[in-house]
């Protein structure tokens, strides 16, 4: 049986949804958003299946597109936030420690509120297991900016995850 | 030399060249402190991954299979219109309630159980052809004896299939040295030099530094916490700098 080279993109891309959908929950605090994006991110990647270039990882390349997805998204709820105030409160992205009472955190609700540059460093490089240099290639930034938000993400985690007993 | 944050962080990670490696290595043998800096850091990485892994197990939501499966890729859009509110509602209206398992489920499964055997192999078995067992004694052997008596831990090794650590003189008397073998099945140990073969003390799984394309990283696996800290127990004195490394190795690593 002979594949089309677009047949084994799509088998790759299906071989590659458990990952796209655990970086997706790195990111979105409920399994719900995360895989919404995950659909995002699918559609928009066959929609520019000519952009990608064959040398390039398809998973850089499909993270990468999550990536703006999940900034647009998180554009696009912060202008919803601004007409229906309190819809979606307490979900926006680069909500830091701001709560007053910290109640006993889990993993997950310690990175939803690392600003989302800290978060997608360490979703890439500490939940990924990708190197500094495929992460910073993802986010666009030079590997210092990579490796000094990556260095502040975890210091805020170690922090927000102490402060459990509390 | 006192490494700082950003390079303890790198070192925990494994993204440190051979020759930084070694010196921060050389730095937290010394120094109990950094060590714990060093454990902080591989914990942190280790929940993280631990706690988000379980996601490749969940089975995968079969809209999204379809998702790859059906859209035509050619069809004309408005650029990036997409966003959560319009999938949410295409949801409402299409998701069936019955939802078969597809075979990305199964794939997804069996690499977990093939992860599984694997660790359980690395554990159990030593890397064949480098270690041989000796009446209980693990002797290093060809590419693994000749890294750890004539390879420098700053060295580029284009073709070795061993990279070294720190050097120390153990409080027995005897060199050892650390090292790491680069393998699909990566292993980290310590040797150490007695009647002109090297013991191998101990081997600890290393942390998989694979990337995403399957690809071995070279030059930057860490120490296991459990080699550092035999390290730590067995060091007599400070570890050897690139002098001294260089002068035990010419003489045989005799004292």
């Amino acid at each position: 049986m002979s594949h089309s080279p677009e047949a084994d993109i799509r088998d790759q891309m299906i071989a590659l949804l458990p990952r796209l959908r655990r970086f997706g929950r790195s990111l979105t605090r409920t399994a719900h958003d995360a895989d919404d994006l995950v659909q995002i991110t699918v559609e928009r990647a066959l929609a520019r299946l000519d952009q990608w270039k064959p040398d390039a990882l398809l998973a850089s390349w499909m993270f990468g597109i999550m990536k703006n997805a999940w900034f647009d998204e998180a554009r696009a709820r912060a202008r919803r936030a601004k007409i229906f105030v309190g819809e979606e409160a307490g979900e926006n992205i680069g909500d830091a420690a701001s709560e007053s009472h910290i109640q006993a955190l889990t993993i997950q609700d310690a990175m939803a509120r690392l600003p989302g540059e800290q978060r997608l460093a360490v979703g890439l490089v500490l939940i990924e297991g990708l190197s500094y240099k495929e992460a910073a290639e993802i986010m666009e930034v030079p590997i210092g900016t990579l490796t000094s938000r990556l260095a502040r993400g975890r210091e805020a985690l170690e922090t927000l995850l102490s402060s459990e007993g509390d | 030399m006192k490494p700082s944050d950003e390079t303890l962080m790198a070192y925990a990670d494994g993204e440190l060249d051979a020759a930084t490696r070694a010196q921060v290595e050389a730095a937290i043998a010394a120094d109990p402190d950094l060590a714990q800096r060093v454990a902080r850091h591989r914990a942190l990485r280790a929940k993280l991954s631990t706690t988000f892994h379980d996601v490749l197990n969940e089975p995968v939501p079969e809209r999204l299979v379809g998702a790859v499966r059906n859209k035509p890729s050619a069809e004309p859009r408005k650029a990036d219109v997409t966003d959560l509110a319009r999938v949410r509602a295409a949801k409402r209206q299409g998701e069936s309630p019955a939802r078969r398992w597809g075979w990305p489920e199964w794939a997804s499964m069996a690499a977990s159980l093939f992860l599984g055997v694997a660790v359980g192999y690395a554990l159990l078995r030593p890397p064949g052809q480098i270690i041989a067992n000796h009446d209980g004694r693990l002797i290093a052997q060809g590419a693994l004896h000749e890294a750890l008596s004539h390879q420098l831990a700053g060295e580029a090794a284009q073709e070795s299939p061993v990279q070294m650590g720190v050097s120390y003189l153990a409080k027995t008397g005897s060199y050892c040295r650390a090292f790491t073998t680069l393998s699909t099945r990566s292993m980290a140990g310590i040797a150490c030099h007695e009647d002109g073969e090297w013991t191998v003390q101990i081997l600890s799984p290393a942390e998989a530094a694979k990337t995403e394309a399957g690809a071995y990283r070279t030059a930057s696996t860490a120490l296991p916490a459990t080699v550092v800290k035999a390290i730590g127990d067995q060091i007599e004195g400070e570890p050897l700098d690139a002098g001294g490394e260089t002068a035990a190795r010419d003489s045989g690593w005799q004292k």
